[in-house]
This record gives C-alpha cells, structure tokens and sequence, in this order.
C-alpha cells in the first residue's frame, strides 16, 4: 500500500543567521491602551525560555502554511500529488463574484483580511507549540513581521526568545 | 468529420461524470448496496448537535504510480496548449513593467485542474445515506486504497481548512465496508459542545480570515453503534485509523489540525504523534516530482 507519511524524513531546516547580524525595532512593551486593545490585530508571538535556534526552526516551519494564492486557492483541486509537490502558479487575487459594489467593500476589507489569513495560520501553527501572543504598536509589528520577508523569520524568533514584556499575553 | 465532432462534444459531456463517477460515488436515500468485489465502501455518521453547521469532511485517496503518471500526461498536454497563452501575457507583463511577473512557464509551475482525474472528494452534506439531526449516515462505494481524511469545507467545494497541521489515514480495502464511525465537525473560534472538539476550539474571532476556521476530528467505530437496516448482514469492518504527519495544501484558505484521536493521533508541541508507537510521525515528503 502507498505510505501515509509514517516513513519520511523531516522537513529539513535551514541553520539560523546568527542573532547578532539580526537588528529588532523597538520592542519596549507599552502600556497604551489602544495597543493593548488592538493587540488581536497586531501581535508578536513569544515563549518562555524557548532559545532563538529552536524558534527560528518553529517560524521557518511554519512559514511553509502561509497562503500562496494560485488559481485553485479556495476550491478543493481535485487532484493532489501527495508525495510530491504540486505546482503552485502565480499569485492572483481573490476572485470579485460580488459584483461592482462588493468589489470595493472588498478592496476595503481585503487588507484586514489578509492580514488575519496570515495570522490564523501562524497561529495555529505556533500557538500549540507554546507561544502566546503579546500586543505591539502597529508600525512596530509592519517593522517585525516584514510582510513575512525570508528574513522576518530570523527577526521573529529573536522576538521570540527575548526577555518577555510585563504584559498580559492577548486572548482574542 | 460530423461523426468526430459530434463524438468530441459527447466525449466533453460524458467524460468528465464517467471519471468522477469512478472515484467516490455517494449512495444515497438507504438505497440497497450490491457489494462489488472491485469497489471499496466507506461508512461514517455525523453528529451535529443544535448549533453545530453542516461541516463536511475531505478526503484525498493517496494516489497510485500510475495515477501520478496520468496526471503528468494530461498536466504536460494541457501545458502545451497552454503555453503560448502564458508566454504571450509574461511577456506582456515585462513590456508594461508589472510586478510581480510570471515564472518562465513551464510544466512543473503550471496551475493544472481536470476534471478527468480526482482523488480528493468533498461530502456534499445534502446527500446522505440516512439524513436525521442530529446523526446522519453516509456511505460512498470507492476506489480501493489508502486515503487521508485531507480537511473540511461548509456550504460547498470552496476549500476551507486542511488538516495539514496532522490528520489521520485508513485504507479501504475492496470488498468490504470500512466503518470511520462519526466525522465531527465545527466553527472553532468559539468553545465546541462536541467533547472531542472542545480543547481545540474557542480561540477567538480573530482566527477566522476570509473563512470561518473550521474544525474536526473523528469518533472511531465502537461495538454497538447503529447500521441502517440495508447494511446489516454485510462486512462492515472498524478503520484502522493511522496518523499523518504535517503537509502543505495551497489550495486551503485556512490551515488546521485534526483534534487528537484516542489511541491514534496525539500532538507534543506541535508535533505529530502516532500514539501506538509513541514516535513523531514526520511531514509528509514532497519530492520536486517531475
């Protein structure tokens, strides 16, 4: 019978930059209450003790979910190669079958949206490892995040593994 | 020349209902089942208690050598025809100065979907076996082999969540009925009244991105659970429930994990474990195919 995945090896990881070569933006925990608020919007993940190695090895695996929008983004794709990588096209945007009106809402909206795509994904992702999520300003956060640049992955492990803030974590 | 055509377009009609219909055929309405020695048979219930939407499962069937051959030669025809389509508007784009421009096309980063090859079906909810609330029935004569339980949808093919984050696999051996026992599904930004669903639901409104995150897991066949009066006296045998490791479906607009399966399936930071061993079950590999 064709293997379920029980035989492979794991996913490789690439070796960390060294943290010293990595600069942050300015992580003070603030105690602005419209940060704090916000802070379900715009976030950094952290976890007690972990060492930025081991971080940089939870973000780089699970950067691999983050979405890649091809023409099958969204439909179940009939197909699936399952052991071996499908194909995956160039990016295109989320289809507008909403008409004029609804387009514009759309385009209102599709940068919230986006953004909580990525986010439900990493957090899903980084949450069960035993991360929590602790609030930033937003123009610190777009800093962090990078829009999830190959090297934000390097900036958010050393977020990660660095002193925790004096906060509550956010919960929504 | 009429007799070609005409065999074309009955051939676009026809083909592809005649390849889908080989793949997962939903039976329906109790209907009696002729067990075909060629065919496999899944069985599984639901269980949706008031409240709880009509979450369908995914499966994906792990594809055959000669199914992944199939796939490239149709994938590699349909390039061809393709690819003066795709050269013409990557060139366009560099022309223009657009950004991002397209990849040098080729077969191996060609978006392909036919309809004349399936191995992942979703379960249109409206078509059961036996349709009751909360529990309803399912049953699907099949293509004998090893399938994953590959994620969940609402409302219809438009894919929601795959459980890339860790799943479970069965085979369905021809001949016989493989009983699943129940799939359980729900919306998991709120706390699930499914046990199975509690712990790994309630994280907030703001998991939902363009879809409502949806979760699941499976109740795995015990003694004593009820059969439609037109299945009795058939082999009806538990899934042997095996765990998945992590894999990436791009296709998925939301990224989850099957809650953990007593005896099969259990996570250890994010890991994926297969409990009869105790091991970490690895990703599923994806070689660069060809």
């Amino acid at each position: 019978m064709a293997l379920l995945g029980a035989t492979a090896a794991p996913a490789q990881i690439d070796a960390p930059p060294d943290p010293t070569t990595i600069s942050l933006p300015d992580m003070t925990p603030t105690r602005d209450r419209g940060v704090i608020a916000d802070g379900w919007k715009h976030f950094y993940f952290h976890r007690a003790g972990v060492s930025y190695a081991e971080a940089y090895a939870d973000f780089r695996d699970c950067y691999r979910f983050l979405p890649v929008r091809d023409a099958l983004y969204g439909y179940v794709p009939g197909f699936r190669l399952w052991t071996r990588r499908n194909a995956v096209g160039p990016y295109q945007p989320p289809p507008n079958n909403y008409g004029l009106v609804g387009g514009v809402i759309l385009a209102m909206i599709a940068g919230p949206l986006d953004r909580r795509d990525r986010q439900s994904r990493m957090r899903r992702c980084m949450e069960p490892r035993g991360y929590v999520r602790y609030p930033l300003r937003e123009e610190i956060w777009r800093q962090l995040i990078d829009n999830y640049s190959p090297r934000s992955i390097a900036m958010q492990a050393l977020a990660a593994s660095g002193p925790a803030p004096d906060l509550p974590p956010v919960t929504r | 020349m009429t007799h070609r055509l005409l065999f074309l377009f009955l051939s676009l009609l026809v083909a592809p209902v005649v390849a889908r219909a080989q793949e997962m055929i939903e039976i329906r309405n109790g209907a009696p089942v002729t067990i075909r020695p060629d065919r496999a048979y899944i069985l599984f219930r639901t269980d949706r208690p008031p409240g709880v939407p009509a979450v369908e499962p995914i499966f994906l069937r792990v594809p055959t050598a000669e199914d992944v051959e199939a796939y490239y030669a149709a994938r590699l025809e349909a390039f061809r025809q393709a690819e003066p389509r795709l050269r013409q508007r990557r060139e366009e784009q560099i022309r223009r100065n657009r950004h991002p421009v397209d990849p040098e096309p080729s077969p191996e980063n060609f978006v392909f979907f036919s309809a004349n090859l399936q191995n992942v079906h979703y379960v249109d909810a409206g078509r059961s076996y036996v349709r009751g609330r909360p529990e309803s029935v399912y049953l699907f004569e099949a293509r004998p082999g090893d399938y994953v339980l590959y994620g969940a949808t609402y409302g219809g093919p438009g894919f929601t969540a795959c459980f890339c984050l860790g799943t479970v696999g069965f085979t369905a051996s021809a001949g016989v009925v493989t009983d699943l026992g129940y799939f359980l599904g729900d919306l998991v930004h709120r706390v699930s009244v499914i046990p199975e669903l509690r712990a790994e639901s309630g994280f907030g409104p703001s998991v939902n991105g363009y879809m409502v995150l949806l979760g699941g897991t499976v109740r795995p066949a015990s003694a004593g659970l009820s059969l439609p009066e037109p299945l009795r006296g058939l082999t009806i045998r538990p899934a042997e429930y095996r765990a998945v490791g992590k894999f990436v479906e791009h296709a998925a607009t939301q990224v989850n994990r099957l809650a953990p399966v007593a005896g099969v399936l259990a996570y250890e930071r994010g890991r994926v474990i297969d409990v009869r061993s105790g091991r970490e079950v690895p990703d599923v590999p994806t070689d660069p195919g060809s």
